[in-house]
């Protein structure tokens, strides 16, 4: 079992141990599962070194920040949800290049726009520097993917790790639907499940 | 399943077209075999997930694994072709046994007398292809009654001017459960002078055997059904043939030959098995019905001696004429502001059904646009998914992108302080020469067979009138006090929608299937999915799937005695 694989795998089994305490615990799952290097939105995961985890960790916070009108992209461990999105075997590699590039552009722009790497800038220089990049087309078509991702980790099940305790839903009235998924039956494990069944 | 085992009919793909024929003969006591490409899910097994239902292609195939070419024409008139694999253009619709009836949201409408014979109410349209059906309404209303009746259909006769007989006075099933909005919507379609159907659905409103009834839960077209309410052909038919102990389902079965023998008829089905090994099962019959696009691809692949350019294709017919459904959707959307604050409680009530329907100007007779064959409406509210209702919600009027303190602003207004209303329009998408299926001789799938081409195009027409219709509906919405009210009808092809390439007809020479939707040039083929529908009518087509698929059932009975 190679890194990425044992990621996976600690992160299921994280999940599966979810499914029980849900409600019973706050602690995100994603602290026990990588690795930290105890700045906030500094941790490395399989997809993204700490820099490009840091440069995405800004980004959805501008993107979806928490504010008075309600919780925030750290709310829903947004990267985190991104990071496990692009470890789907079934994912378009250009789709997953894509957005590794446009982290790379960021920093680019970061260097063209304000002469500075982007892990020193300031958060009113980031907010300067979307507000420049969402103009131009790849930045706002980029910037539009991330929202996208973090979409799905606000509303998604509990179970993906994301949504915890359903914030994502409470916070606009949203009604999930019942039933909920089971462990098994969520993507992708569901593909495995399917294929066993022998009726 | 056991190779050597001869069936009296095997039939290909498991969805409403399948179904009603492994009812009907395994109940009569034949051994029929459904080989169905995808997996074999059952009520337990589905869930109010969005990422499996929406967010992932789980119930179709991967686009990487199982593309199909669009064709369609560029902005400069060149006609283009692309994999949708590159395009993610995805025209699958659900791959599991039971097909994409699983997944329907079960609106339910029979077509009408003059969607039978529509060359002969209004004659030629120029660049058009359209012709009568070689049968009318009243051969295929006794099997609209006994869809209602067997697959489970839920609703209200209402009396109104384009209302088709019915043998039965009534639905089986007593309407479900409506929103507050359906009263407005009445009230609204009596200050217009329209009448309001109240529209059927193929979801029990009581239970039936196994089956329970809806649970409301807010969840359903897209969705599998997690109380069996919901009429697929898995839940309603096939589950009910299973119990005869004369049907065997093989899920996970492709289907990618039907072999001929010397005397032109079907004699093997041939097909990839999960590991991807090569199996054949034989049978008297065959009936195909692997939704549109695959059924065409299928007969397409299965050249023989005596079928060069395809199975029963020696007039050069298969594939063609493809159509959709025409239309589009319009929205509108209702404010907390602008109404009692218990009005709007209700309004947000969530799993009730809206239900309601137009059908007015299902025949236009109008001064100013003419005498043309018009449409239906269906008004409901915008699909419960979360995500893609935010998706929505991340640009501005003039097409910038939100983010920031602004969206969540907007997203936190639109999920609470609003709820919005949809109406969809069907109308006659006609048939031309450039709307068909034919094999790409490039792209192939993971099984190294090359793979359907679509080349998609509409005619003006079906824009004109969806374009009147909308007109008609927005009234509606006006009325309902709704605000920031559009409507989009295009030439846009809506995947879930599609029927005709194997076109049925009394003429061999100009139809693939005869009547009872039997080869011509093949003594024990049979296609019974949308496949056979010469024009599609203006609405939804799995009722009409049903019952056609019923009648053939009784077709191919009296045959095999």
């Amino acid at each position: 079992m190679n890194e990425h694989q044992k990621w996976l795998q600690s992160r299921r089994d994280f999940v599966k141990q979810f499914s029980f305490l849900a409600g019973a615990s706050s602690l995100p799952w994603f602290v026990e599962s990588c690795s930290s290097s105890g700045v906030e939105g500094t941790i490395s995961t399989p997809n993204f070194d700490a820099t490009q985890y840091h440069i995405l960790y800004k980004v959805h916070q501008v993107l979806f920040p928490k504010d008075q009108f309600g919780p925030g992209a750290s709310d829903f461990k947004t990267v985190e949800y991104l990071d496990w999105a692009l470890s789907d075997k079934n994912i378009d590699q250009s789709d997953k290049e894509y957005m590794l590039k446009g982290i790379r552009w960021m920093k680019e722009s970061s260097e063209e726009e304000y002469n500075k790497d982007f892990s020193e800038l300031s958060d009113s220089e980031i907010e300067g520097l979307m507000s420049f990049v969402v103009k131009q087309s790849w930045g706002e078509s980029w910037l539009s993917r991330n929202l996208t991702y973090i979409f799905e980790a606000q509303f998604s099940d509990q179970l993906y790790g994301s949504n915890i305790d359903g914030e994502g839903w409470k916070w606009l009235k949203h009604y999930p639907g019942y039933p909920r998924p089971t462990s098994d039956m969520i993507y992708d494990d569901i593909f495995a499940t399917i294929s066993n069944k022998n009726y | 399943m056991p190779e050597s085992k001869r069936y009296d009919v095997i039939i290909v793909g498991s969805g409403a077209g399948a179904g009603p024929i492994a009812y009907e003969l395994s109940k009569a006591g034949k051994k029929v075999l459904v080989l169905e490409k995808g997996a074999w899910l059952k009520t337990e097994d589905f869930f109010k997930d969005e990422i499996v239902s929406s967010r992932r292609s789980v119930y179709t195939p991967n686009l990487k694994d199982e593309p199909q070419v669009i064709e369609e024409l560029n902005d400069v008139g060149v006609w283009e072709a692309k994999s949708n694999a590159d395009s993610g253009r995805d025209f699958w619709n659900g791959n599991v046994v039971g097909g994409s009836s699983n997944f329907m949201s079960g609106y339910f409408h029979r077509m009408k007398p003059v969607d039978f014979r529509l060359k002969s109410e209004y004659g030629e349209i120029k660049g058009a292809n359209i012709v009568d059906w070689p049968i009318n309404y009243e051969d295929l209303e006794p099997y609209y009654d006994k869809v209602e009746k067997i697959v489970g259909v839920s609703g209200e006769s209402r009396p109104h001017s384009t209302l088709e007989h019915r043998s039965s006075l009534n639905f089986p099933y007593p309407p479900l459960n409506e929103n507050i909005v359906s009263t407005w919507i009445d009230n609204a379609c009596d200050s217009e002078g329209y009448s309001a159907v109240r529209g059927a659905r193929a979801i029990l409103s009581q239970p039936k055997n196994e089956r329970t009834s809806c649970s409301y839960s807010h969840y359903c077209g897209s969705y599998g059904c997690s109380t069996g309410a919901k009429g697929s052909s898995r839940v309603a038919l096939l589950d009910e043939a299973l119990k005869t102990g004369n049907l065997t389902i093989s899920a996970f079965s492709k289907v990618f030959n039907l072999k001929t023998d010397n005397d032109g008829r079907v004699s093997e089905a041939h097909f990839y098995d999960k590991g991807g090994n090569i199996k054949k099962a034989s049978a008297e019959i065959f009936v195909v019905a692997g939704q549109v696009i695959e059924s065409s691809r299928l007969l397409l692949m299965s050249k023989s001696k005596k079928f060069p350019n395809g199975l029963a294709n020696n007039n050069g017919q298969l594939g063609k004429n493809i159509v959709f459904s025409g239309g589009g959707v319009g929205t509108g959307e209702l404010h907390k502001r602008d109404m009692a604050e218990k009005d709007f409680e209700e309004l947000l009530k969530p799993g009730v059904f809206v239900n309601r329907a137009i059908q007015n100007w299902y025949t236009i007779d109008d001064v100013d646009f003419g005498k043309a064959k018009g449409g239906t409406v269906d008004f409901l509210f915008e699909h419960s998914n979360g995500i893609g209702k935010a998706m929505r919600q991340k640009w501005s009027n003039d097409g910038t992108l939100v983010y920031g303190s602004d969206l969540k602003k907007k997203l936190k207004y639109y999920f609470t302080q609003m709820r919005k209303i949809s109406f969809e329009v069907f109308n006659d998408w006609l048939p031309t020469d450039d709307c068909f299926v034919s094999i790409d001789s490039d792209v192939k799938d993971k099984w190294g067979d090359n793979v359907a081409r679509i080349r998609i195009s509409n005619h003006n027409q079906d824009i004109r009138v969806g374009e009147f219709l909308a007109e008609k509906a927005e009234r509606i919405l006006v009325n309902l006090g709704a605000k920031n009210i559009k409507s989009n009808i295009s030439g846009g092809a809506p995947p879930n929608l599609v029927a005709g390439g194997c076109r049925f007809g009394d003429d061999p020479k100009t139809s693939v299937l005869d009547k009872n939707c039997k080869a011509h040039e093949v003594d024990n083929l049979y296609v019974t999915d949308a496949s056979f529908m010469p024009t599609g009518g203006s609405v939804p087509y799995t009722w009409t799937i049903y019952a056609n698929s019923f009648r053939v059932a009784d077709s191919i009975l009296e045959r095999m005695g």
